[in-house]
């Protein structure tokens, strides 16, 4: 007699395939570790840090790192520990703001764009690629210099500029998912292009999304740094990885005050390097045929 | 390995830039003769062009001083030194200044010199026609060249103080026979300003490199010898200017505070201080009625800690500002010094009927390191005395025409030049002198200080006139006109190569006796 074993079929959904995936890649681990510790240092910063972020202290002025001020103090005498924790919130909101403002504007037009196709088609592809071939950092300095410098005017324009990636990414598979036969069968049964969009297209095309939006927030973070460090960002006093650097322009304190320019410099450089590698992750994981 | 097509193109290029970097200004090395005689100059920024019409900038002020001449300027103690004048009188009645000329001169191109080239300046000067941006100064103003060594200039109005509108790096004299052919409405746009061919300097103009150096050469018909062959003058950052000082590429050089230490212990290098003639305040609009009460500024002035400011900041290199007026002669010993104290600052507000709640704007140019730090410690000491203070980081333009509708609060700027006589201070002060009329930005105005002041410069005694200045300072000091910080001291540095020179407190007069220079070694 023999026993008959069934076979055992593990049922694995896609997305459990590509968890899989993405946590073989070791990298992208840490980054997504990493990630969630600045997170959570941004989002508990009143916690975790003893001084107010913009109290000034003359008594204090460039001190280094001691048991008190565990980041030595600024050149107003502000902890550096609590600038940085505080820096956190701000640059990490107006990386994941305008990214997830820029995929859901790239988003919605592509699939528009993909579905409806014909005239409507061209105008938004013409406006994604005159978008495109501006050089987003220039566009960005002229519109801070008329619009003038805060947080939200970033996250506006860093939006306006980067919509057009993934635009183009879900139009391209717009155009391939339009003509399955599932959504063919769904437009027999005389459905709309909205549902179309809103049942078909935009579920589908979410992971690759994902990965643009991912790879957006490292961008932003950058370009968020570079503009608050030539002033034209974050505005004094609040505080962004990017204008806490300023201090760095001078040979002197970059010589001897490390503890003024070395923190902020890393952390814009290993969240910037965590995003990417999240990201890098999460586009072999959702891609199969991409994974070797 | 695989050698990419770009990275060979990069290498190749960092060779080729690196073989071509045959930079007449660098020293290092020493094996270039021609090298070795040159002094190379700091420039804060770029020049423009050499035009002593043009409205006053520092670099460009600096370059003329040295190929340019005038009639006195003011040398390192804020005292006038005579230039191409010997010696000047002054009327009893103060309008008339008569200028002895020296005798003998030639200009670069070996043409003589003589008061008819002075005449010309100065007509030039007056007429609003040639752009001179110095016409209001003389409006009203004539001028007279009776002989060949005398100059004479009658005012309008009694001015004891005029001298001080001419000394210093302005009213550079222009050569007649080069320019005196050339139509008055034209000469602004003329060649000559942007490559002087003859002036009356120790040195001589040889070439502009635009973002690189001007470099000047020893003007054989100067009229002693000069003793550094060639200088080159070379606008880059402080930063650069700075490392460069270490490595013996920069000769002379304005520092930061910030890098007062680090420059301190070069090997070579000397450090001096001078107190600058303008200094650091905030204009606090006084046409807001909540500002109009002297005891809110009073308020201000306790509330902030600016000692600490000097001493952190500054790392010493300044002085607490008590007073609109910087000239000695103005400055009564016993002015109201507002202690830090801001159990008295909250006290002044409660008096005064301060709303907290209101906020304030804190408006600055930013980019200054010192000044950019003053403002965060400014925002949080007015906020432990109560009051709300937002900063608000704006560009040049924008604060001038804030200044112009009056919708600023507080304005935090500085600079000026008020050292050398009292009444440079009044066109910031007075009540007819309000923006952009004057450069009384706050629209402080108070009659007795303006009689005072009126009475003083109509007097000729000095004594009488100094006692009638202080009595206006300690009447603007008790008024609070503005929220004075500090004055910063002007720092120099200098290698052990060059010799003979005074640091004085203005860096735009900072070259005034280029002519004692040399070079060791």
């Amino acid at each position: 007699m023999t026993t008959v074993h069934s076979p055992r079929v593990s049922r694995r959904s896609p997305a459990r395939l590509a968890l899989r995936r993405f946590l073989r890649n070791r990298m992208a681990v840490a980054g997504a570790v990493f990630l969630v510790l600045v997170v959570l240092l941004a989002a508990c910063a009143p916690l975790i840090a003893s001084h107010d972020p913009n109290a000034v202290d003359l008594a204090a002025f460039r001190r280094p790192p001691s048991g008190e001020h565990l980041l030595g103090t600024d050149s107003s005498g502000r902890d550096v520990f609590a600038r940085l924790v505080y820096a956190g919130r701000v640059s990490l909101l107006v990386g994941l703001a305008s990214a997830l403002a820029a995929v859901i504007i790239g988003t919605l037009l592509g699939a528009v764009a993909g579905v409806v196709g014909g005239v409507t088609d061209t105008l938004i592809m013409r406006a994604a690629d005159v978008v495109l071939s501006f050089p987003a950092l220039v566009v960005v300095v002229v519109l801070a210099g008329i619009l003038g410098p805060s947080a939200p005017m970033l996250v506006v324009v860093f939006a306006a500029c980067n919509w057009p990636t993934a635009c183009r990414v879900v139009r391209g598979l717009a155009l391939g998912l339009r003509e399955q036969e599932y959504v063919q069968a769904s437009r027999a049964f005389g459905a709309s292009r909205a549902s179309i969009i809103a049942r078909h297209i935009v579920p589908a095309v979410l992971a690759q999304v994902a990965v643009v939006g991912t790879l957006l927030v490292a961008q932003t973070i950058l370009l968020e740094a570079v503009l608050s460090f030539l002033g034209l960002g974050v505005q004094a006093p609040q505080a962004s990885w990017g204008n806490m650097l300023t201090d760095a322009q001078n040979l002197t304190l970059i010589r001897s005050m490390p503890w003024l320019w070395l923190p902020p410099g890393l952390a814009i450089a290993l969240t910037v390097l965590a995003v990417n590698f999240v990201g890098d992750g999460l586009r072999d994981a959702v891609d199969p045929r991409g994974a070797r | 390995m695989t050698v990419r097509p770009l990275s060979l193109i990069v290498a190749g290029a960092l060779l080729l830039a690196a073989a071509g970097c045959a930079d007449p200004t660098n020293t290092g090395g020493g094996g270039d003769g021609g090298a070795k005689n040159a002094l190379n100059v700091y420039l804060y920024q770029k020049p423009k062009r050499f035009n002593p019409l043009d409205p006053p900038t520092g670099p460009d002020q600096q370059v003329m001083q040295l190929i340019f001449d005038n009639l006195l300027t003011v040398n390192d103690q804020s005292e006038y030194e005579p230039r191409l004048a010997e010696s000047w009188e002054i009327s009893k009645d103060a309008k008339s200044f008569t200028f002895r000329l020296r005798t003998g001169l030639k200009w670069s191109d070996g043409k003589p010199f003589g008061a008819k080239d002075v005449l010309f300046t100065y007509k030039l000067l007056a007429d609003p026609k040639s752009g001179s941006a110095m016409a209001g100064k003389f409006a009203g103003a004539s001028f007279a060249a009776p002989d060949e060594s005398t100059f004479v200039i009658t005012l309008a109005k009694p001015n004891i103080g005029f001298l001080s509108l001419i000394a210093g790096p302005f009213a550079f004299i222009l050569p007649e026979h080069v320019l005196g052919a050339v139509p008055v409405d034209a000469i602004a746009g003329n060649a000559f300003f942007n490559k002087p061919t003859a002036g009356l300097g120790p040195y001589t103009f040889v070439d502009y490199k635009t973002d690189q150096y001007v470099e000047l050469a020893a003007n054989p018909n100067y009229r002693k010898p000069v003793g550094i062959p060639k200088i080159f003058l070379k606008p880059v950052t402080s930063d650069v200017a700075t490392a460069q000082l270490g490595t013996g590429e920069m000769d002379l050089a304005q520092i930061s505070p910030t890098d007062l230490q680090s420059v301190r212990s070069l090997p070579g290098v000397t450090v001096a201080g001078k107190p600058s003639p303008g200094f650091l305040r905030i204009a606090v609009n006084q046409t807001e009625k909540r500002f109009a009460d002297p005891r809110v500024r009073q308020a201000m002035l306790h509330a902030i800690d600016r000692q600490s400011l000097v001493d952190k900041l500054l790392a010493g290199k300044g002085s607490v500002q008590n007073s609109s007026f910087v000239a000695a002669a103005a400055l009564p010993p016993d002015l109201n010094p507002y202690a830090y104290d801001v159990a008295a600052a909250k006290k002044l507000l409660a008096d005064a009927g301060w709303d907290a709640s209101k906020p304030v704007t804190l408006s600055w140019i930013p980019g200054q390191r010192d000044r950019d730090a003053a403002a965060t410690v400014i925002q949080g000491a007015l906020a432990a005395a109560g009051m709300n203070v937002t900063l608000k980081q704006v560009q040049a333009a924008e604060l001038l025409e804030s200044y112009e509708k009056r919708t600023f609060d507080l304005a935090l700027f500085g600079g000026g030049t008020y050292s050398v006589d009292p009444s440079s201070s009044n066109p910031i002060l007075r009540c007819d002198a309000f923006y952009p009329k004057g450069g009384n930005i706050p629209h402080f105005c108070d009659k007795e200080i303006d009689r005072l002041t009126g009475a003083a410069d109509a007097a000729t005694d000095p004594a009488e006139r100094s006692t009638l200045y202080r009595q206006a300072a300690k009447r603007e000091n008790e008024q609070a006109a503005y929220v004075w910080i500090y004055n910063p001291e002007a720092i120099w540095a200098y290698g052990s190569r060059l010799r003979g020179f005074k640091p004085s407190g203005d860096f735009t007069v900072g070259f005034w006796n280029a002519d004692e220079w040399s070079l060791a070694g």
